[in-house]
């Protein structure tokens, strides 16, 4: 997914940084709710949760991000979104809110550095410089393949 | 010596005084024995007198009643009789009578007067009496004659009168009632003479009385035939008196009525008859004195009758033989001296050379030799006096012998009689034993005497130590007293402070009981701050769940509004609108959020401080209860604090008064102390005394042992 698709991004928290993603991929929010814990599930996985009658699973963006672990509180956020392939439930910490994001503010990840991962690249918004993620860059291979056996 | 040769003459002398005292006493004692006869015959010379002279009244009463019972007297008073019982007022007439009588005595002699003075009655009156008896007697006697009636009327009078009516006459009357009587002697005025009336009653045939006879007679002629009788001495003097001392006659010049009742010669008179020597115009003079006797029928004169006599004249022969007497005394008296003056020079002599060796003897001179002649009993008493001389003289060599300290010596008894020699042998014995005895008493008195010294030197220094301590005693005791002094003012002051404690104490119980009561009033507030902080948690609460509620719903619209701006921004050109909306709904829900969780806090800190709050009014309540404990425990502890102060202000009291007496009692001993001290200087004194003493007696007893050390035994 590209930036300029939209002009605007997603700025949510995780610890210390602030991380953003591309509208596009983003359906909507929501606040956190029960986590029901899936055993077979990828480590990033901590469960799923049902979400207007649909049952999603929830990645730790902590776990992802390899942050220290922590249990979902009251106050934490659910952003669902929909990559190419499948539609899945992130746990941030906190949802700022949409940013509109102008070409001339972003910088590609290539230009930042190689092996990033996920990371699409940053953009300087009025919330300080955030990291955008890839949707279809977030799950490897072997985790897609564990989630299709479930 | 010489006293016996005057008694030897006194004893002579002596002897012929008593002989001459008999004498006089025999000269005295004749002379009274004279002297007493004498007064003797002349009492019965007296009464003699007296009774002659009674005799002679009586004579002319007897005369007067045989004159008085003729029967012309008796025709004449009938006569009168008759004519005054004829008149109504006899006693008016005889009034009026009387005074021409009485005029007419003065001169004018009056018809009536002349009447009665010249009847014939008168004339044979005059006949019979004066005529009569001045030719008989030679003398006029009968002074005066009047004759009276039965009412005492004038019937005929002799001689001058003055009067004409007699019965109120004492005379008069007393002769009506018991018959013819005698008048005491009286002065008749006209004739000047001293006369004797004499009443003697007329009585009729019947014989009861009709009327008077009066007549004064001469005293003078009575009394002289009687008095002249008698005159046995020269000097011999006779006077006659009245019983009260009224001189009637005397032989000697003298005045009639002269009052000789302070007279010597009258004052002596004592019962009927006596005789006295008493001294009357210079002279010594014997009076003898008789009363009146009566004579036959006649009562008698009421006079007394003195007879003196000179008692020269009298006692002369008394006196010749005591001159006598006088004379022979005088004789012997020289007679007497000079045998006794011989005698006592033959006894006088020898005797005064005994006497003089006796003295010398007496002196202790043994040595004068006595020179002996004769054979008397001088010689021998002398020849025994040199015997004597001799023993005294050997005793005086045995005596000698002792007072040289030889007590060896044997004693020389003359005979078992010799008492001198006794004597001596026994006080030699008694001296050596004596001796001995003080010899050894001295011995222990030496020794005595040395312990004496040593016990009293000791004792002399501890009483100077006592004397010493005492001293020290009675400093220690003054500062004693000082010190009870000061104790006495602390206790004092400690009284005070007892006393202002207790009223501190009292003063703390009302302030526990006020602090009991504010305590109790903290309680009652503190539980209201904990109702009150309890109903504010529970508000408190209550907002906490609004809190919440709004805090859920700006959630909620936060995530409505990124959902929001989600959509908005996916609908790109057409959404932007939305988007600003849906931004601002996201702000306002941020800005919820943040008020809540700002009200949160501020809940937060509402709880904090109201749990705070419950647990400081919990632990005010506890704190208040404590107090209140706590006031209580104050409160008791309070009152017996009070109590304790109470029993302390109550021993200061006592121990104040005890110090008091302690003072007084403190004084006394400090007193005491000085009378000690002053007694323990005295003592000390009286002991250095003491020492002197012993030092003194060691010294006797040292010199009595050396000086009977030097007797012989």
């Amino acid at each position: 997914m590209r930036i300029e698709d939209t002009g605007h991004i997603l700025v949510f928290a995780v610890g210390e940084m602030k991380h953003a993603l591309s509208l596009a991929g983003v359906e909507r929010v929501e606040l956190a709710a029960e986590v029901t814990p899936l055993p077979e599930a990828p480590h990033v996985f901590i469960g799923a949760i049902n979400v207007r009658g649909r049952i999603l699973p929830v990645l730790s963006m902590r776990r992802r991000l390899h942050l220290p672990e922590r249990g979902v509180k009251a106050s934490d956020w659910i952003i669902i979104v929909q990559s190419s392939r499948r539609r899945i439930a992130l746990v941030v910490d906190e949802v700022m809110g949409v940013r509109p994001a102008e070409r001339s503010d972003f910088t590609s990840a290539d230009a930042l550095s190689e092996g990033l991962g996920c990371v699409a690249g940053a953009v300087r918004t009025e919330d300080g410089i955030v990291l955008i993620h890839d949707l279809e860059l977030f799950l490897s291979e072997e985790e897609e393949m564990a989630l299709e056996k479930l | 010596m010489k006293t016996l040769g005057m008694k030897l003459i006194g004893g002579f002398l002596l002897l012929l005084l008593m002989i001459v005292a008999v004498a006089f006493y025999s000269s005295f004692a004749s002379q009274k024995s004279l002297q007493d006869s004498i007064g003797q015959s002349s009492v019965f010379v007296a009464n003699e007198m007296l009774v002659n002279m009674n005799m002679a009244i009586y004579d002319w009463i007897d005369r007067l009643e045989q004159r008085g019972g003729t029967q012309v007297v008796r025709m004449k008073v009938e006569e009168s009789n008759r004519e005054f019982d004829a008149m109504e007022a006899p006693s008016v007439y005889m009034d009026r009578m009387d005074k021409v009588w009485t005029a007419s005595a003065k001169g004018e002699l009056s018809p009536s007067v002349l009447k009665v003075t010249g009847s014939e009655l008168s004339q044979e009156l005059r006949s019979q009496f004066l005529t009569h008896f001045e030719t008989k007697l030679g003398a006029q006697i009968v002074d005066k004659f009047i004759l009276t009636n039965r009412y005492g009327a004038t019937v005929a009078a002799l001689g001058a009168s003055a009067q004409y009516r007699f019965d109120g006459g004492a005379l008069w009357r007393k002769a009506k009632e018991s018959g013819s009587c005698a008048g005491d002697v009286e002065l008749d005025e006209e004739s000047g003479q001293p006369v004797i009336p004499l009443a003697v009653p007329v009585t009729d045939a019947q014989g009861s009385f009709s009327g008077m006879i009066l007549v004064w007679i001469s005293a003078d002629s009575i009394i002289r035939n009687a008095v002249i009788t008698y005159k046995k001495y020269e000097t011999t003097q006779v006077r006659l008196t009245t019983i009260d001392g009224k001189l009637i006659y005397a032989t000697k010049a003298y005045r009639f009525m002269e009052d000789a009742s302070t007279k010597a010669y009258f004052r002596n008179i004592k019962g009927d008859s006596g005789s006295f020597v008493s001294v009357d115009g210079g002279r010594a003079t014997l009076f003898s004195y008789a009363r009146s006797p009566g004579y036959l029928g006649f009562a008698g004169m009421p006079w007394i009758l003195v007879v003196g006599n000179d008692v020269s004249d009298v006692l002369a022969p008394s006196f010749a033989l005591r001159n006598n007497i006088i004379l022979a005394s005088g004789f012997l008296f020289v007679l007497g001296i000079i045998v006794a003056l011989l005698i006592s020079r033959s006894i006088t002599r020898p005797v005064a050379a005994l006497q003089k060796a006796a003295a010398e003897i007496t002196r202790g001179n043994l040595s004068r030799v006595i020179e002996v002649r004769g054979r008397d009993e001088l010689a021998m008493l002398a020849r025994s006096f040199l015997e004597m001389q001799t023993a005294l003289l050997g005793i005086a060599a045995f005596a000698e012998r002792i007072a040289s300290g030889d007590l060896t010596v044997q004693a020389v008894k003359r005979s078992e009689e010799d008492s001198l020699g006794i004597s001596l042998e026994h006080m030699l014995e008694n001296l050596r034993r004596q001796t001995r005895e003080i010899q050894d008493g001295a011995g222990v008195l030496a020794a005595a005497a040395s312990e004496i010294f040593t016990s009293t030197s000791q004792f002399a220094s501890n009483s100077s130590e006592t004397a010493a301590a005492v001293s020290q005693t009675t400093t220690t005791i003054e500062e004693v007293k000082q010190t009870a002094h000061l104790s006495n003012e602390k206790a004092k002051q400690m009284a005070d402070r007892a006393r202002r404690t207790e009223e501190i104490a009292q003063a703390g119980r009302v302030s526990v009981q006020e602090t009991t009561q504010v305590i109790g009033r903290i309680q009652e507030q503190m539980d209201t701050i904990g109702e009150s902080i309890t109903r504010l948690s529970g508000q408190s609460a209550s907002i906490g769940e609004i809190t919440m509620t709004v805090s859920g719903l700006a959630d909620q619209s936060n995530l409505l509004a990124v959902n929001a701006a989600i959509e908005a921004a996916k609908a790109g050109e057409q959404g932007r609108g939305f988007g600003v909306v849906a931004q601002e709904i996201k702000s306002l829900a941020e800005q919820s959020k943040r008020a809540t969780a700002q009200v949160r806090s501020i809940l937060a800190e509402i709880q904090k401080a109201t749990s705070g709050a419950v647990m400081a009014t919990e632990q005010g309540t506890r704190a208040v209860e404590q107090g209140m404990k706590q006031a209580g425990e104050a409160k008791d502890s309070i009152e017996s604090l009070a109590e304790t102060v109470a029993e302390a202000a109550r021993g200061a009291a006592q121990i104040a008064a005890s110090s008091e007496q302690q003072l007084v009692g403190m004084d006394q001993v400090a007193m005491a102390m000085e009378s000690i001290k002053v007694a323990s200087v005295q003592g000390v004194e009286g002991t250095r005394q003491l020492e002197l003493g012993a030092q003194n007696l060691h010294g006797v007893g040292q010199k009595m042992k050396q000086l009977v050390e030097l007797y012989r035994m």
